[in-house]
């Protein structure tokens, strides 16, 4: 509940943010009126209103279904970590391409999130993430050329 | 139908064919994996697109979109879950089949419907989709951004949950789409300073990122262990398939209904396979005649009516993405995306613009649903097993796909971060109940709906009732009078009929008939004529001409006067001269950016469309063009507008290292251009002139032909509205030897423009003596045409038709001297002259008129008298050579297309222009003969060839002594340089070449060190 309340308040923040940095944006000659800024100025209104709306509306639910309810963000804690570790295993893949190259990085990748989807024996999972790897590299690299330059 | 065959034939490409195979079998392995959705197959196999021919990954993708759509059965029929959403409700009756033991049956049934459902998906798409297109292509700024709005306004109002949180799901697409340069002004915004920014978001990744990432998350350390298939279950692929032969008879019914909801869902954006399957499940239940099984219990029409349903659906989702370039769901979304990865835009012109690529998508579809009906026959138990295949092995498997996918598109790890942020955040929103298709459709449309809608204000100089006055509607109001309607009686008219071929002197005298249905004309006069522009336009104001008696205007059908124009006087000449030179140094002008000059032009060209059918309706009237090619003239004056539009703020001047000194040049306008215009076809001949002197700088004096010169001075009102400052376009009539010479001989007329005879050219150039006023002149021609021997004989007969009689060859660069080869003649000419004598002649302003009245009757007798000349020279008339005096066409200028026979060089008729439909025919014997005929001529505007060999082609193309070769063609454009050798003119119109013409080179030399003085003193 409180995710759906808190986002789009947040969503409030940033449409403001985004419409005033359009003001800045220069003029366009005659058409002074229907420059760059026009349309995200439009967006802007369009998307705080409805964010504010929907905020209102998230409140009144929440106040409405208090006493039956327990307040939470929207999302389990189980589902919060899980993608932590998608960003995380992607992430540290992405850095580590460069020093470690993208066969063992990528490797990595599907072993870990392998061995947290529970897929077992261990030696599975090694098996898996060297084929998934080494698989993707030949047809990425060798069949279409791509060059894994991170 | 000519397009379809050759689609086929692309689908059948061997390379292409082993994609759609290999499509529809990942697309049935994919779907058939619970969990993994159709959406989830075409993106996890875009990034293979990346590499293929637009072929090949356009039948990947149609394979996985066909196979997909029946593989969600599997998992539905087998384990009681559904594949994708497609298949929501198929479980409900397949699996109580399944577990009476008819598994078999239930997947027979449920890939049966799926092949026919689709398959009318693909029939209702090949007919209604080229013909939409055609409708589509009539769309302006307006009516497009408020299409991809109502799409948009759709796709979020039937997301799940409210349609606030779809809206503002649509927004932040947008928002998001705003990152990079504005579409307009291509100022950067949103970028940070940050110069890979400055291309904007692709959404390609956002895309990956939104369908894949977030099930990663969500299976993430969830029991999803390998799916339970009763070991009771056995299927037979044949037997399948047999069985559920049998029941079609029972259940054909349901498919057509099914199919029919199916489509028509499908077309809707934001609806989706679910509703369609829901929908067409429900219909099913309430108009099912077999009772014997309850609903939910194993009734064949419960697994029948999704499976057609959904398969369906395809074709129908395929219509709008195709036609408007809008993707109603997230499968088209993808192929979308796969099309503009492919260099190619969906939209209405990509019917226009690439056929071969859409009948191809046509034929990949057939030939999908085709491999879906073999792999039914045979593979059924292998896809059987995909539902085996653990969750734990895919979803690591997808997170790297996902990751090397956006990272191939551009080889950008930005993609890779743009990818991971976007599926984290649909990840979240989707917990919250947001949907994200909306998010990512706004991304996509997003460009083309800012664009389209800044461009509907622009052009409505911010009026917003555009929106509601302009679009559809008023397109519907405006055309359905006078262009579809009249276009489909047209059509089914009989049209009358002249110039029978030449079966000897006699039968060529044979009356003619006249057959023009006087209850088609298409213009309204009494409305038309409160479209006519009698005034003069001066500095922004309207005046009348005070040069003595008003000058009748005369309608050439009938030699009736129009209406009646006084001329300008001496006067008004020069304060239209003044008042352009006062602007072309006034800010108002003078300051205006370049692309602002640019801008002015585009929002002409709008208005032109706007006003096409009144643009056409003047020149017709005015000129004795017909109808359909005035339309076409009008198009063209608007595509002259946009051309050069492009232009401005792309003149370069150069740049020298001297050492000491370094010299760079300045491309300059000229100040005032004086344009004389002719009277054939004044609109397109003044736009494009007009169009690169303003995008030069230039102010300008434009002078119509006191004959015809409706549609200039009714263009003058756009002028206005368009918003041009006060002063710089004047346009005023008159005599040419009056008003025009008053034009030239101005000491503040910079540069004159003129387009006429050889005998006006003459005079320009001396009026501009005293002056030194440089001079662009198009004049004269007398083309040659050259048929070869190895030519493709219908298409020459055609070609040298079009190029001697198109627009009553009263065009200065008609092809009037034809030159042939004895051995061809007889034949030729025979052929010509039956094509010939089916050019329907009549009111311009009827639709099926192809051949109008010449000019004036004076023009009409001395054109006739010159026959008649040649023809006491020797020459004989093969065809026409009298004026047409049936009914309905006496009172008209009218001649028939001529051909003359046995012509010699130097016969008058064969060296002087005579600007009518003439042919003079003369025969060769050797290609170097040829060519010293064509070129023993005073003039050199537009020569032709025929031959199916290029290399004779180009050897004559360099060997003719013209400033336009057309081998194997007719007609010119914005694009293609344009002007004359010899007596045919000065100076070249169209493309970069013109805009040289209306600039003049400034010369800047800087000293880079100290100045040594010549004296030493």
């Amino acid at each position: 509940m409180l995710g759906r309340i808190f986002f789009p308040f947040f969503l409030v923040l940033v449409a403001l943010t985004y419409g005033l940095a359009a003001q800045r944006f220069p003029p366009m000659g005659l058409q002074e009126g229907f420059g760059p800024g026009f349309f995200p100025t439009i967006i802007m209104a369009v998307v705080g209103l409805f964010a504010l709306i929907e905020g209102i509306r998230q409140i009144a639910e929440y106040r409405r279904l208090k006493s039956s309810r327990t307040a939470d963000w929207g999302i389990s804690f189980q589902e919060f970590t899980n993608s932590l570790i998608v960003v995380f295993c992607v992430v540290a893949a992405v850095l580590s391409m460069p020093y470690v190259g993208f066969i063992p990085a990528s490797a990595a990748i599907v072993l870990v999130l392998s061995i947290v989807m529970g897929l077992r024996p261990l030696w599975k999972c090694v098996a898996v993430s060297l084929l998934l790897a080494v698989g993707m590299y030949l047809i990425f690299s060798e069949a279409f050329g791509v060059v894994f330059a991170f | 139908m000519e397009y379809l065959v050759e689609g086929i034939d692309a689908a059948l490409q061997p390379l292409t064919l082993l994609f759609t195979v290999a499509g529809v079998v990942l697309g049935l392995v994919i779907s058939a994996m619970p969990g993994l959705t159709v959406s989830m197959a075409v993106v996890l196999l875009l990034p293979f697109t990346f590499y293929l021919e637009s072929g090949p990954s356009l039948g990947l993708m149609l394979g996985v979109f066909v196979g997909g759509m029946a593989g969600g059965a599997i998992s539905a029929i087998l384990i009681n879950i559904p594949g994708n959403p497609a298949s929501v409700i198929t479980n409900v009756d397949g699996y109580p089949m399944t577990k009476k033991g008819r598994a078999d049956l239930a997947l027979g049934i449920a890939f049966l419907s799926s092949i026919l459902g689709g398959l009318f998906g693909l029939v209702v798409l090949i007919l209604v989709a080229p013909q939409l297109a055609e409708f589509a292509l009539l769309f302006g700024a307006p009516e497009q951004a408020i299409l991809v709005l109502l799409g948009l306004t759709l796709v979020a109002g039937f997301s799940e949950g409210a349609i606030i949180r779809g809206l503002i799901s649509a927004g932040l697409g947008f928002a998001i789409a705003t990152i990079g340069l504005d579409p307009i002004s291509a100022a950067p915004r949103y970028t940070f300073d940050v110069v890979i920014f400055q291309q904007g978001i692709s959404f390609i990744p956002v895309m990956i990122g939104m369908f894949a990432i977030p099930v990663a998350i969500q299976s993430l350390r969830q029991n999803t262990g390998e799916a339970q298939i009763s070991n009771t279950v056995t299927v037979h692929s044949f037997n399948a398939i047999k069985e559920a032969f049998g029941k079609l008879k029972g259940l054909a019914g349901c498919i057509i209904r099914s199919s029919t909801i199916g489509t028509v869902i499908g077309a809707i954006p934001g609806t989706g396979s679910a509703i369609a399957a829901t929908l067409s499940y429900q219909y099913a239940e309430r108009f099912s005649r077999n009772r014997e099984t309850p609903f939910g219990e194993g009734h064949p029409e419960g697994i029948s009516a999704p499976e057609a349903a959904n398969s369906a659906l395809t074709g129908g989702a395929l219509i709008p993405m195709l036609i408007l370039g809008i993707p109603g769901d997230p499968v088209t979304a993808v192929m979308l995306g796969a099309l503009i990865i492919q260099g190619l835009t969906p939209g209405p012109l990509l019917f226009q613009d690439s056929p071969e690529v859409v009948y191809g998508l046509f034929g990949s579809y057939g030939i999908a649903l085709l491999v879906l009906f073999i792999v039914a026959l045979f593979g059924i138990p292998f896809f059987v097993r995909a539902v085996r295949i653990p969750v734990r092995i895919l979803m690591p498997a997808i997170v790297l796909m996902c990751v090397i996918g956006s990272y191939a598109l551009k080889n950008s790890i930005l993609d890779v971060w743009i990818m991971l942020f976007f599926g984290v955040l649909a990840f979240y929103m989707q917990k919250w109940k947001y949907p994200v298709l909306p998010m990512l459709l706004a991304l996509i449309l997003g460009p083309i709906l800012e664009e389209q809608f800044r461009m509907s204000l622009i052009i409505g100089l911010g009026d917003p009732l555009i929106f509601f006055k302009k679009p559809i509607s008023l397109a519907f109001h405006r055309a359905d009078r006078r262009l579809f309607v009249m276009d489909i009686l047209a059509g089914v008219a009989v049209a009358p009929r002249v110039c029978p071929p030449n079966l000897g002197s006699n039968e060529r005298r044979r009356p003619l008939t006249y057959r023009g249905n006087p209850a088609m004309t298409v213009a309204n006069l009494a409305e038309t004529k409160s479209d006519i522009v009698t005034d003069q336009y001066i500095n922004g104001k309207w005046v009348q001409g005070g040069a003595g008696e008003a000058v009748e205007i005369l309608n050439p059908f009938d030699n009736q006067p129009i209406c009646a124009i006084t001329p300008a006087t001496d006067e008004q000449v020069n304060e239209a001269v003044e008042t352009a030179y006062a602007t072309f140094g006034n800010p108002s002008w003078h300051d205006l950016l370049d692309r602002e000059r640019g801008m002015l032009l585009y929002r002409l060209a709008e208005l032109l469309r706007r006003d096409l059918e009144t643009f056409a309706t003047l020149e017709s009237m005015d000129t004795g063009i017909p109808i359909r090619e005035t339309r076409m003239e009008v198009s063209t004056s608007a595509l002259h507008l946009e051309y050069f539009a492009g232009f401005a703020g792309k003149i370069e001047g150069a740049y020298q290292d001297l050492g000491s000194r370094f010299n760079y040049t300045r491309r300059e306008p000229y100040g005032v251009i004086g344009q004389i215009v002719p009277w054939n076809t004044p609109l397109k001949l003044m736009a494009r002139g007009f169009a690169a002197a303003i995008a030069c700088g230039n102010t300008m004096v434009v002078k119509p032909s006191i004959v015809a010169p409706l549609s200039v001075l009714r263009f003058a009102k756009i002028v206005e509205e368009a918003g041009f400052p006060a002063g710089s376009v004047n346009i005023i009539t008159g005599s040419g030897r009056t008003v025009g010479k008053a034009i030239v001989e101005h000491p503040k007329v910079r540069k004159v423009i003129f387009t006429g005879g050889t005998q006006g050219g003459h005079e320009i150039l001396q009026q501009s003596i005293a002056t030194v006023t440089p001079a662009v002149l198009e004049l004269g021609g007398k083309g040659p045409i050259i048929v070869c021997e190895d030519v493709d004989w219908d298409e020459a007969v055609d070609g040298v038709l079009t190029q001697a009689f198109a627009r009553k060859a009263e065009v200065c660069f008609a092809g009037t001297r034809l030159f042939i080869p004895p051995s061809m003649h007889d034949k030729f000419l025979a052929d010509m002259a039956a094509r010939a004598a089916k050019i329907p002649m009549g009111n311009p302003l009827e639709g099926t008129t192809q051949l109008g009245p010449l000019m004036t009757a004076e023009r009409l007798d001395e054109i006739l008298d010159d026959v008649d000349k040649a023809e006491r020279q020797g020459a004989s008339i093969h065809c026409g050579g009298e004026k047409a005096t049936e009914p309905g066409l006496e009172q008209g200028n009218f001649l028939p297309p001529t051909i003359l026979t046995g012509v010699k060089p130097d016969m008058e008729a064969a060296r002087e222009e005579l600007f009518g439909p003439v042919l003079c025919v003369m025969t060769y014997n050797d290609l170097d003969e040829a060519v010293a005929m064509a070129n023993d001529s005073d003039f050199g505007l537009a020569s032709y060839v025929w031959t199916n060999d290029m290399r004779k082609g180009h050897h004559l193309a360099g060997a003719l002594e013209s400033g336009n070769v057309f081998l194997n063609a007719y007609g010119y454009q914005s694009e293609i340089p344009f002007g004359g050798y010899k007596m045919s003119g000065i100076g070249r119109e169209h493309g970069a070449e013109a805009m040289r013409e209306y600039t003049q080179v400034k010369s800047v030399t800087v000293g880079m060190e100290r100045f040594k003085s010549r004296f030493e003193v």
